[in-house]
């Protein structure tokens, strides 16, 4: 059989037993009425949270419209300078925050299981938390500006304007708090969405034939891991100055601004391509359709997604270039920043390649992809100019850089997103949208767009500086400015028809979708509903309805795999990663309330401790533990279905623990997040030794003597060990329980804790203190990141003894404890590299 | 192929696909390092020339290093692509990550040297604004 055929022998025969549909739409049922709420299913999930990621963007663009008010005519006194401050901070931060990353990462959640043929994404829960967790606290972000509560330091909220000498009140603790809140629910989608893409694509779609958006958000979410860690750190490190007085960034003390600085780019470069690779993939997607044509040079788009991937590390220091680094420094970043136009012109060009390829249809998605190329382009022009050194220097924070970002966020991302919103509408509601009136959003906002930014390189250019409310008449910039503002309000009115026409068209929940009006070959346009499609499909092809004809007839009438719910529940195949073969089958968990309430008590912790509600944070904290115990119970159900038959007599387990289970992926992707955590953290402190060597060579004599860390590493190692003795001691499926067990738990968590108190106790007692440097605040720094796993590790233990307690753990339903078991080996190994590092690095370079 | 193998190829061939990239990651972090230390401190203890020197050549070690490494990757999985074209046993999605695993390292070799170029044109240790 050529690669490209259709199977000739499908796994089920037809007909189908009578029932078996009924069950599956049974046990796939949305839950109707208040509880809506509790649906965890990503076809609920993920519209909720596109609808949520669009409101903020409407808010968002409002809080746009209001400065571009402000500053349509000199000396306007529209608002404030104070209120204005707060609008261009919110305004950043909730676009690329609450709008551009929460947007691609929904369109993640709603669209990768359809196009990889999986029920849903293997942990639906778990996407429900990051969408409640994102909902409640960006409603609570975006209200603090009603109360004078908003944050003002700009979207990059740089110390030493952020600290508590300059920025005193609630404002700053509300980004930083509340921003990290929400950046940790990106991350737990973006572990979802690795182990979709690697566990859960539909037989025989191997690495080769994964439609090119899924390959996006495998990338997208690597960086997320990576990324996101940085800011997480710097939101920290900046609170607990703000707080406590740890002096990170204050330059008295031997911290340095600069160093936020370094950790923020860190992040906030790669997420510039985070946010531009999804919106990448979905063009990718909507191109060969329009243009009735294979993608030209999928396997170097694929390269290129992953440099890009990799060379945006390598870009932070090109938004610094002023401020002051070595001019070594300055050269390699500006070489990687050239360096980096080299993966996406691959792609740009494989695009016009598809096109001159085909025979374009000039439907709205169409358009808002030509709009797409031309803007981003334009910016990709721009960014090449603002790389090099001395251009740089010249329109550094004027305007000219306002309009760079906008062309490259607002082309790269915004257009290609209104594109996917007219192309896929179809495949989830009842019927397109409006091709009329799409033209009209289209032409609006196009060229609105260009009348409200092209100008703006040119007042940049002439010395505007960005977030000034006002100027003065004899700058000169008045008539651009009012340009820019007529061009604004064009941009709102496209955006208005788009709005209205989906509260027009688009209906949740309806039974039956528009269909495949496009005539895509992916298979998220095979006949679908809340379980994906009725059949799993084998797939032989990257456009699988292009080279299958029969095979939406086929996996609708269930003659492919996994027909029907045969194990009375939700569950999907989880396949091998490369190769996409067939493994075990997953159980899946259903609605939900208590992970609903876990994101609500989530976010209201965050916010007592925002405006310093200690009391009511831990009400909050104890309800949220609560939640997420009571949530988690119901998982890690063990093999009692025994093996299932998904069809052509093939036969999988119904649960997997160990290195072939997903959950242990995850585990694994979760301790990429925390060592990406504790590597910004390194790069922190020995930053700050380049920059106030003198503060460590003063630290030596508040060093504890060594016997304090050879006990706490003593302790650490011991936990581990025990932990290993606990696994062993698993009774077998159905045996008795050891005793040895519990005990060995027990007295792992108490090693834990133990070294993790005698690394504090040991500085405690050598006389030093967080607050009198930054070495100081650095040192007990490592301490307070080994305490967050030792917290976690802690809850999660208890949790596992009360399930080797309660009979729910044996050696084959043992994910829970070897998981547990995996994420402490990572803490020991974590803490005693940071015994090293304080006790050792300080006497090495004394 | 039993899971346990399969899964186990699974994951070296992801991770070798992504070892070009990362040698170029860990070149331009190790490049940076040096510049960072060798002129902060290697500058107080000798002259500012002579910290130049010594960071220059801890540069061109680490960028030989890379890119000797790199080199042997590409030529390892050229190889292994040559002879794979020409193997009808191979299955396609090996000579797609094999393919991925050449052409990504290439591009990191190609970065590798593009950011080395900047010592070759820009002084060392020279603060910037003093230009």
């Amino acid at each position: 059989m050529g690669d490209r055929e259709e199977p000739t022998k499908l796994p089920n025969e037809t007909p189908r037993p009578p029932g078996e549909l009924a069950e599956l739409k049974r046990v796939w049922a949305p839950p109707k009425g208040w509880r809506a709420i509790t649906a965890v299913n990503n076809t609920q999930i993920g519209i909720f949270y596109i609808g949520t990621a669009f409101l903020f963007f409407i808010l968002a663009g409002i809080l746009a419209l209001l400065m571009r008010t402000q500053l349509a005519v000199p000396e306007n006194t529209f608002l404030s300078q104070d209120l204005y401050n707060q609008i261009f901070t919110m305004h950043g931060t909730m676009m690329m925050f609450l709008f551009a990353v929460p947007a691609v990462e929904a369109a993640g959640v709603l669209l990768l299981p359809q196009m990889l043929a999986a029920r849903d994404l293997p942990f639906p829960r778990l996407s429900a938390f990051a969408f409640w967790a994102y909902f409640v606290g960006g409603l609570i972000f975006f209200c603090s500006l009603f109360f004078d509560l908003a944050p003002r330091g700009g979207w990059f909220m740089y110390p030493p304007l952020t600290s508590i000498e300059f920025s005193p009140g609630d404002n700053a603790d509300f980004w930083l708090l509340g921003i990290g809140f929400i950046e940790i629910s990106a991350i737990a989608g973006a572990i979802e969405i690795v182990i979709g893409v690697l566990r859960t694509r539909a037989p025989g779609m191997t690495l080769g034939k994964m439609p090119i958006f899924a390959w996006t958000m495998l990338i997208f979410a690597g960086m997320v891991i990576f990324a996101f860690p940085a800011v997480i750190l710097a939101t920290m490190l900046l609170e607990l100055e703000r707080a406590f007085d740890w002096p990170f960034f204050i330059a008295a003390k031997g911290g340095d601004p600069l160093l936020w600085q370094h950790l923020f780019w860190f992040f906030g470069h790669p997420e510039v391509y985070i946010i531009f690779l999804p919106a990448a993939g979905m063009v990718s997607m909507i191109l060969p359709t329009m243009a009735r044509t294979p993608l030209v040079g999928y396997n170097l788009i694929v390269v290129a997604l992953i440099a890009t991937g990799f060379f945006s590390f390598g870009l932070w220091v090109h938004h610094m270039f002023t401020t002051g680094l070595p001019a070594l420094s300055l050269g390699f970043f500006s070489a990687a920043s050239m360096a980096v136009a080299l993966p996406s012109g691959i792609q740009v060009f494989s695009w016009i390649a598809t096109m001159a390829n085909g025979r374009i249809k000039l439907t709205t998605p169409m358009l808002f992809i030509l709009g797409f190329l031309f803007i981003f382009v334009l910016g990709g022009l721009t960014g090449v100019m603002v790389a090099m050194v001395p251009f740089d220097w010249q329109v550094h924070d004027t305007y000219f850089v306002v309009a760079h970002f906008h062309y490259v966020l607002v082309g790269g991302m915004v257009f290609p997103f209104f594109a996917a919103i007219y192309y896929w509408i179809p495949a989830f509601g009842p019927r397109p949208l409006s091709e009329r009136l799409g033209k009209w959003a289209f032409g609006l906002m196009f060229v609105g767009f260009n009348v409200a930014f092209f100008p703006m390189h040119l007042s940049g250019m002439w010395g505007m500086p960005r977030r000034v409310y006002t100027y003065l008449p004899e700058m000169g910039w008045g008539t651009l400015n009012l340009i820019s503002t007529i061009g604004a309000f064009m941009i709102a009115a496209g955006v208005a028809i788009v709005f209205f026409d989906i509260l027009r068209k688009f209906r949740l929940g309806e039974e039956e979708s528009g269909g495949n009006v496009w005539g895509g070959g992916t298979l998220e346009w095979l006949p679908n509903d809340t379980y994906a499609t009725r059949s799993i499909p084998i797939v032989t092809s990257r456009e699988p309805l292009w080279d299958q004809p029969n095979i939406s007839r086929d996996v609708e009438e269930g003659r492919y795999y996994l027909p029907g719910a045969p194990t009375g529940g939700r569950e999907t195949i989880v396949t091998s990663a490369i190769e996409a073969r067939p493994q075990y089958v997953v159980q899946m968990p259903g609605p939900s309330l208590p992970t609903v309430m876990a994101a609500l008590f989530t976010a209201l912790l965050f916010f007592s401790l925002t405006l310093k509600f200690v009391i009511p944070a831990a009400i909050f904290a104890v309800l949220a533990v609560g939640c997420i115990v009571k949530w988690m119970w119901e998982m890690d159900p063990g093999p009692v279905k025994g093996l299932i038959d998904i069809g052509g007599g093939l036969k999988l387990p119904s649960y997997a623990a160990g290195p072939n289970s997903h959950s242990w992926w995850a585990m694994i992707v979760l301790i990429l997040v925390a060592s990406s955590l504790y590597i910004s953290y390194f790069f922190s402190y020995v930053y700050t030794w380049t920059v106030s060597p003198e503060v460590w060579a003063d630290g030596v004599s508040k060093l504890p003597p060594l016997g304090w860390p050879l006990i706490s590493g003593g302790l650490l190692i011991a936990s581990s060990a025990l932990m290993v003795i606990a696994r062993r001691s698993l009774a077998p499926a159905g045996g008795t329980r050891s005793p040895l067990l519990s005990i060995a738990l027990l007295a792992a968590l108490v090693c834990l804790t133990g070294g993790l108190v005698g690394e504090i106790t040991g500085h405690w007692q050598a006389g030093l203190r967080p607050s009198e440097s930054s070495y100081g605040a650095l040192t007990y720094l490592n301490a307070f990141l080994l305490g967050e796993l030792v917290v976690a590790l802690l809850a999660m233990g208890l949790f596992a003894l009360a399930r080797q307690l309660t009979g729910r753990l044996d050696a084959e339903r043992c994910a829970t404890l070897v998981n547990t078991e995996l994420l402490w080996h990572f803490a020991v190994v974590q803490g005693l590299f940071g015994l090293l590092l304080v006790h050792g690095f300080p006497r090495l370079v004394a | 192929m039993s899971q346990d193998t399969d899964q186990r190829r699974s994951v070296a061939e992801l991770l070798v696909a992504l070892a070009g990239p990362a040698i170029w990651f860990a070149h331009f972090g190790s490049a940076y390092a040096i510049q960072g230390f060798g002129c902060g401190i290697a500058a107080d203890l000798v002259s500012q020339e002579a910290a130049g020197g010594i960071v220059r050549a801890g540069i061109f070690l680490v960028s030989a290093i890379s890119v000797a490494a790199l080199g042997l990757l590409i030529l390892h999985r050229y190889r292994r692509s040559t002879r794979e074209r020409s193997d009808a046993d191979t299955q396609d999605q090996w000579r797609f990550l094999h393919y991925l695993q050449f052409a990504i390292a290439g591009l990191a070799l190609v970065a590798v040297m593009w950011t080395t170029m900047a010592v070759l044109i820009v002084p060392t240790c020279a603060p910037v604004f003093a230009q």
